[in-house]
Order: C-alpha cells, then structure tokens, then sequence
C-alpha cells in the first residue's frame, strides 16, 4: 500500500502533523487547565482570605469583649457580694452588665459568667437568666479553657444540651489574685458556617471546614461533624482529584479549609476537548488533502522519469524524459536523456564496426568464389599444359592455382609470415611473366620473424600496389625490396620499392580510399590492409607509409607471437 | 526507504524527541494546593487602640510584618490606663505560644509576665515604653533627650525667663516620667524659668474642661506648658483658644502637626508611630532565632518641630 515514494511521504508529514497538532493540543490544553486551576485557587484563596480576616477581626473583639468584662470592676464585685452574700439581687444585676456587652457585638450569642464555687452559670440571655446544677465536668473545661482567653473552645453548651458553642473564656480575678468567676463569650457554630463558610460555597465546593489549631473541625456544613478530628487520610486520598486551599488566620491561629472537585473547576475546559478533537481532525483532513495535491504536483516529474525509464528498459532507447523543472529530478531526467544518448551512440559505433567487419568477410569470401572456379579451371589448364610438354606453363599456372587456394584457405584467417612470403613468391612469378621478368624482388626476412602469425594476404596488396603505383619499368626502377623482422616483441613487415614516389595526398588517398575489386589480384588494397589491422589488432597494429623520390616504402606494425588464433575475433 | 527502517537513526531520534516533548508537557502541571503555614509569630500589645497614634503604630508593624515575612497579632486594652486587661492580654498571648512579644506597657515597674514569658522561651521587646527590667531592648524615642529639646527651645522662645508648667500622662510609664525629667532637668539647670506645677495622670485622655480651669484659674500668670501627650496638649490648646500660653508636646499624630502648622502648637518633639511599630517588628524579624544573647535598644529620633521648620519634616 505504501510502496511509492509518494505515499510514504505523505504518511511521514501525516504522521509528523498528527504528532505535532496532538501535541500542541495535548500542550495546550495542559497548559489552560493549569492556568484555570491557578486563577481558581487564587480566586478561592483570596475569598477565603477575606473571609478568614473577616472571623478573625470578629472573634478578636469578642476576644476584647471577654476580656473586658473579665477586668470589669463592677463585675467583679457584683460576683464577690454573691459569693458572700448569696443573693439573687447580685444575679439579675450581673446579667444587666453581661447584656450590655453582649449588645456591643451581634455575633456573640451570648454573654455568660460562670461562677464555679456555685456551678453555676449566669446568662445575658431573657432565659434562662441563670442556670443553676452546670456539672463539675463542664465547670472543668470552661476552667480549661480560661487558661488562656485568646483561644476559643468548641464545646457543649452547657445550657442546651444539643448545640456546639465557641467560647472565649477568661478569668475575673480578685484582687488577690482569686479566680472567682469565668466570663464566657459564645458564639454559636451554625452562626459561624452561615455567616462565613457558606458563603464561600458557590456549587462547586465539595466540602469547607473550619479547623481549630489542632485540626478538630469547628464548623463544616453537617453539624454533627463539629468537634471531630478533621480527616486527612481523606484529604490525602482525594489530593488527585482535588483543589485544596487552606488559609490560617493570623490572630486565632484557625484553618479554613477549602476543597474543590477539580472536574468541577474543569467542567467547561472539559467540553472544549471535543471541539479541540474536531479541530484537530479538520486540521488533519485538511492537512492530507494538501500532502496529496502538493505531492501530486511534486512527483510528476518523477513519475515521467519512472515510466520513461520503464519504456526504455522494453527496448524503446529513442524516448526521453521531458525535462520541466530545474531540481534533482529535472537534473536527474536531464542526466538520463543524456545518457541515452550516449547509450544509443555506442550502440551504433558497435553496430557500424559490426558491419564493416561482415562486410570485409563477406568481401573475402565473394573474391573466394571467382578463384575457387578458376582453380578448378586452371588446375585441368595446367595438366593439360604438362601433358602436352609445356613445363613452364604448367609452373605458372601452379603458381596461380597456389595464390588462389591462400585465397579460399579455409584452415584459418591468419598464416605464418613464412606462408605469406610463398604467396608473395607465387604472386611475384606471376608477375615477372607479364613484365617479363623486368622486376627484381629481394627478400629480406629475419629468420626469427617466419613463424610469427598474420592475417593472410596482408604483403600481397602492398606488392601489388608498388607493382602497380610505385616501379617505373622504363626508367629503370624495378626493384622491391620484401622485409621483415621482429623487434622488442612487435613484427615488422615491408614493401619497399624504388619506384617514382608518392604525394603526400596520394599516401592518404591511398591510406583512406577502399578498393575497387576490379583492380589488381586481389582488388583488397591498402586501405583494407590498415583496416584489417586496426579490427585485428586495435592501436597495437598499424600501416605506416614513408615515400620520397627515391621510391616508397610501406610497413605493416603488429604484435609478434605464434599461436595462430590469440587475435581471431 | 531508509526512514522506514525500524533501526534507522532518524526514527530514533524523532522517537525521542516526541518522548522529550511528553515529557516536558508530563511535568508542566501546576501546583493546586495553596495552603497557609504557621508563619514566626510576632504578639503585640499596645495600651488603647482608638488613638491616631497606636492605629499608626499597628499600621507600621503590619506593614513590617508583610515585608519581613512575620505574623504580627496585635490586641490592645480599651484604655491606656486598663492596666489589668494589658497584663491579661500578655498572658494570652504568652499562652498562645508567639515567637515573640511585643510590649508598650501601661505600667513600666510592673511586669509579672516576665518570667511567664523566659519560662516559655519567648523574646520580649519594649516598644514606645521601656519595661524597667535588665535584658529587655527598648525600641522607641529618647524621651528624655526629647524633653531636654522641648525645654530648650521652650527657653529661647521666653528668653529664659517666665512661668510654665508640666501635665504629664501617667508616671508608671517611663515614656512620661523621662520626658517630664528631661524637661524639668533642663528648665532648672540651664534657664531660669519657673517650673510652678506638674500635673500628672492624663495620658491619653482629653483632660476635662473643669480640670484645666482649675489649672488656669491657679496659675493665670503662665507663660508656657509641656504635654507629655500629645492628645492632653490638644485638649489644652483648645481651652487655651486666641491665648499666646506656649503649648508644646511630644507627638506626631496628623492633628498635632496640623496644630503646629497653624502656630496652635509652639513646638513639638515628632514621635512618629509608624516609625515605632515598623521598627519594633523588623528589630524582631531580624534578631529571630536569637533568644539567648542581649540585644541593644534601637533609639529613633525625634525632630522637634516648629511652624519655621516643619515644611521642611516629612
């Protein structure tokens, strides 16, 4: 499925897009849960500051109040001339002076003094005025709890048994220094959760408490948890999914305790994440139909190399690839064309060497017919000569019978150097005959160049071009010199005559032009000669021609050895 | 294609920079608990807490208390002479477990909660008053320095000559007693002003219209008066309306100033409040964790102002 280079483009930037919008949604949406829950808890700490301040500069002037009616002189004395005296006069003015403090402050739900050495509590309230029978147990931690003022208690009310009250407590003291009474400042718990936790509800806050410094929950929204140790094994468990926020007040030294579900606080990024998810789909769909089209357009340069390059491995070398950009590809497809070109270049050359060499076997074997038919001829011509005396005859026609079997040799293209100075020497018989033996042939052939092997009728043509081009029989100029040698492993053959010469544009005439048939023996000529070499041999064999005044002389180069098949093609 | 390969060094580092990118986005939660721990706790105790000049002074230690990172839990008496409720508030706060206190006492000769306090480990500081104990540093004025200042310049304005006299808040308090020392040590030693009453008892209360007639119907010929608060010496100068009586005091509450701006005032030894109570607080804040060793006073100063130069004050 994902084979071309095309689709497996498109499903890295697919997969690179995904993962870099997943991420910055996932980043995003971190990163703005975060700063909802900060500015949440900033928000609910400041309000809860507030509202912590506020109780604490509340229970500090019932704190004052306490205080103060615990210093109050008239007080003090009220209680010493009950103490003494027992009368209830002393109660009903005691409860006058604890009513005008508790008035000073709205919050106080009352104003108490509890006189212990009668257990007994006198009120500011209509009823009971006072309360007579309050249990030593309740005494002693009223008592406990005067130890010091600045704390409140949370305890029983002793006057009705059912509530929890806050207290302030501290001691009216004798001038010696006696604890004879204990005012009590209450406030009433549900006054505290009305008056300050619930307020700081707002239908998301699952639980706000209120702890003294011991971590004993003053107030909360059931009454009956008043009084009991706060739960941290709770607080712990739900730190995950909560929002905690405690503030302690500065003077009292209490703990609001705020706790917020957080899927509450999220609730409305939570919907969000659905149209984030549709976004992120859009972005991706749109992203894909962009990645196909670009690369559609990207990869069609590509895709004519590709089919260009298929075509032409069929066999159909003259396409080429259009060339449209000026990128790798456009590079790519220009560097192919070219080498197409270059392919298609050798192969001709190969096919035009091809050629010339059928054409110059087919060239050999077409001069083998007419000798092979006149071999047969002459061989009856020549016993018909020697049956009839004629011995001269017959040695010449045995000459040319002998030149023509080279010609038609079947037994391989190349001979010794010995084999084609016979042919030569035939050929040269033949010759004399017809000049009347006017040319003289001198044969100069080192010994160790004999066996050394050549493609045959190679001199044959250089003789026969001296005989014809280079002697002037009338001046003289009769004489061919037939060398050869071998020299640092390269075998040099020549035809030398002292014939008239040659022009400098008659040697590359001669060098270039091919043959007529009709000319000559053989009718192969030079230019067959040089060209036999260069197939045979490549630059390792050459013709070189050297020609003056003094005559012409024309040397076949070649590579010496004897195994007579290292150079067959 | 070599991207593909599962070895390919490419895909490894792409996997891990995704990983890094998790990584850090893994890490990037915040912090949803705020929470308030028990900070160093700073008790105070002033002696009234209506006057303009102790709202000041609880203004400078709050203000010291934000800056130096301390709690300061202030409770005051309802009078400067509720002596009984000021000893009571320190037991509370004694009580209470603070790291240090804070006192300006009513009383500077008595001071049961002393060994209350050692015993619980509690440094005690005097501010505004000296409490007259051995190793309790004392953070305020010179009062004495400040009398002897206001007495000075009560000399040049008389030309060392005349009648004046003394009306002094309560002599338990050192602020009081060395003030009127510093004045009276002046006046006989350096001028021959008659010193021909001191009166004492009035600090922060308004002294009664019926007490200064009876002041002034003895004393008719007097040319100057020392207030050693500044409320006393605004309840006289009002008395006293168009009279050229010199009133001088120590102070620096803003109808005081206002006073000596319109020349009601003759002079006045500026005791800034704010200045006391931020200085008693970061005194603290910077010597905690420091209870064993004897700590030096912190004495400020007190400029003395007159309507030449208090233009000049800021």
């Amino acid at each position: 499925m994902f084979r071309s280079m095309r689709s497996k483009m498109i499903l890295v930037m697919l997969a690179v897009t995904g993962c870099a919008v997943v991420l910055i949604t996932v980043m995003f949406y971190q990163r703005s849960a975060g700063m909802i829950e900060e500015d949440y808890v900033e928000n609910l700490y400041g309000r809860v500051r507030q509202m912590g301040d506020a109780l604490d500069e509340s229970l500090k002037e019932i704190y004052f109040l306490t205080v103060q009616a615990s210093c109050d002189e008239e007080i003090l004395s009220e209680a010493e001339d009950y103490l003494s005296g027992g009368k209830e006069e002393c109660l009903t003015n005691l409860a006058g002076m604890l009513r005008s403090y508790s008035d000073r402050n709205s919050e106080a739900a009352s104003v108490c003094l509890v006189i212990p050495r009668k257990q007994m509590i006198v009120t500011s309230l209509e009823y009971p005025v006072y309360q007579k029978g309050i249990s030593e147990d309740k005494i002693e931690e009223i008592r406990k709890t005067g130890m010091t003022s600045l704390t409140p208690a949370l305890i029983g009310d002793p006057l009705q048994k059912q509530e929890h009250i806050l207290v302030f407590v501290s001691p009216v003291e004798a001038d010696n220094g006696e604890v004879c009474a204990y005012v009590m400042s209450c406030l009433k718990e549900r006054t505290l959760y009305y008056n300050y936790l619930d307020k700081l509800e707002d239908g998301r806050t699952s639980r706000a408490v209120l702890l003294d410094e011991d971590g004993r929950i003053v107030s909360a929204k059931t009454l009956e948890d008043a009084g009991r140790p706060y739960n941290a094994g709770q607080e712990a468990a739900a730190e995950q999914d909560m929002i905690c926020v405690q503030y302690r007040t500065d003077f009292l030294g209490y703990s609001f305790q705020m706790e917020t579900e957080k899927k509450e606080v999220l609730a409305d990024l939570r919907e969000m994440r659905f149209y984030l998810a549709a976004i992120l789909l859009a972005v991706l769909g749109s992203a894909a139909v962009l990645m196909v089209l670009i690369t559609k357009a990207m990869y069609q340069p590509l895709r004519r190399l590709t089919e260009t390059m298929s075509l032409v491995s069929g066999g159909e070398l003259e396409r080429r690839v259009e060339v449209t950009t000026k990128d790798e590809i456009g590079i790519l497809s220009a560097e192919f064309n070219d080498m197409l070109g270059h392919i298609e270049s050798l192969i001709g050359q190969l096919v035009q060497e091809e050629m010339l060499k059928k054409d110059a076997e087919l060239e050999a074997l077409q001069y083998q017919i007419t000798p092979h038919f006149m071999y047969n001829t002459l061989n009856s011509v020549k016993y018909a000569a020697l049956l009839k005396g004629e011995a001269e005859i017959g040695g010449l026609l045995e000459d040319f019978i002998e030149l023509l079997q080279a010609s038609i040799n079947k037994k391989g293209k190349f001979v010794t150097v010995a084999e084609e100075i016979h042919f030569v020497k035939n050929y040269m018989n033949l010759q004399r005959m017809r000049y009347e033996e006017e040319i003289v042939t001198d044969y100069q052939i080192q010994q160790e160049a004999l066996p050394c092997f050549l493609p045959r009728l190679m001199l044959q043509p250089l003789v026969e071009n001296a005989i014809l081009h280079g002697l002037d029989l009338r001046a003289g100029r009769n004489r061919i010199v037939i060398g050869g040698n071998v020299d640092k492993g390269q075998l040099q053959l020549w035809v030398q005559d002292n014939g008239r010469g040659m022009t400098k544009e008659q040697m590359e005439e001669l060098l270039q032009q091919k043959q007529k048939k009709a000319r000559g023996l053989s009718g192969i000529g030079v230019a067959n000669v040089k060209e036999r070499l260069r197939l045979y041999y490549g630059s390792a064999g050459r013709v070189v021609c050297e020609s003056s005044e003094a005559g012409t002389k024309i040397c076949l180069c070649l590579p010496a050895y004897r195994e007579q098949d290292r150079y067959a093609l | 294609m070599g991207i593909f390969n599962r070895n390919s060094r490419a895909v490894r580092f792409a996997a891990a920079i995704m990983l890094g990118v998790c990584a850090v986005i893994g890490c990037a939660r915040n912090e949803k608990t705020k929470s308030g721990e028990k900070p160093y706790t700073i008790g105070v105790v002033t002696k009234s807490r209506n006057s303009e000049y102790w709202m000041s002074v609880c203004s400078g230690m709050e203000k010291a208390g934000k800056d130096y990172g301390v709690s300061v839990k202030i409770i005051s008496p309802d009078s400067e002479s509720n002596d009984r409720m000021q000893k009571k508030m320190f037991h509370d706060l004694i009580r209470q477990d603070v790291d240090a206190l804070a006192i300006s006492p009513i009383s500077s000769y008595d001071a049961p909660y002393l060994a209350e306090a050692e015993e619980a480990g509690i440094r005690i500081v005097a501010y505004d008053t000296k409490i007259l104990a051995e190793g309790i540093p004392y953070i305020g004025i010179d009062n004495r320095k400040a009398g002897e200042e206001l007495a000075a310049n009560m000399a040049a304005r008389l030309l060392n000559r005349g009648k004046v006299g003394i009306v002094t808040g309560d002599l338990r308090q050192t602020a009081h007693s060395e003030r009127m020392e510093g004045i009276q040590s002046y006046i006989e030693e350096n001028t021959e002003i008659e010193i021909v009453f001191v009166e004492s008892g009035y600090a922060n209360l308004l002294i009664s219209d019926a007490e200064i007639s009876r002041i002034f119907s003895e004393y008719s010929d007097i040319d100057g008066i020392f207030a050693t608060s500044g409320v006393t010496a605004l309840g006289i100068r009002q008395y006293l309306g168009e009279s050229q009586v010199a009133v001088m005091t120590v102070d620096a509450q803003q109808d005081a100033l206002t006073a000596v701006e319109n020349g009601e005032l003759a002079a006045l030894a500026a005791q800034s409040g704010y200045d006391i109570g931020y200085e008693t607080v970061r005194f603290i804040a910077e010597n905690r964790g420091n209870n064993n060793s004897v700590l030096e006073d912190r004495i400020l100063e007190a400029d003395i102002l007159t309507k030449d130069n208090i233009d000049e004050w800021e």
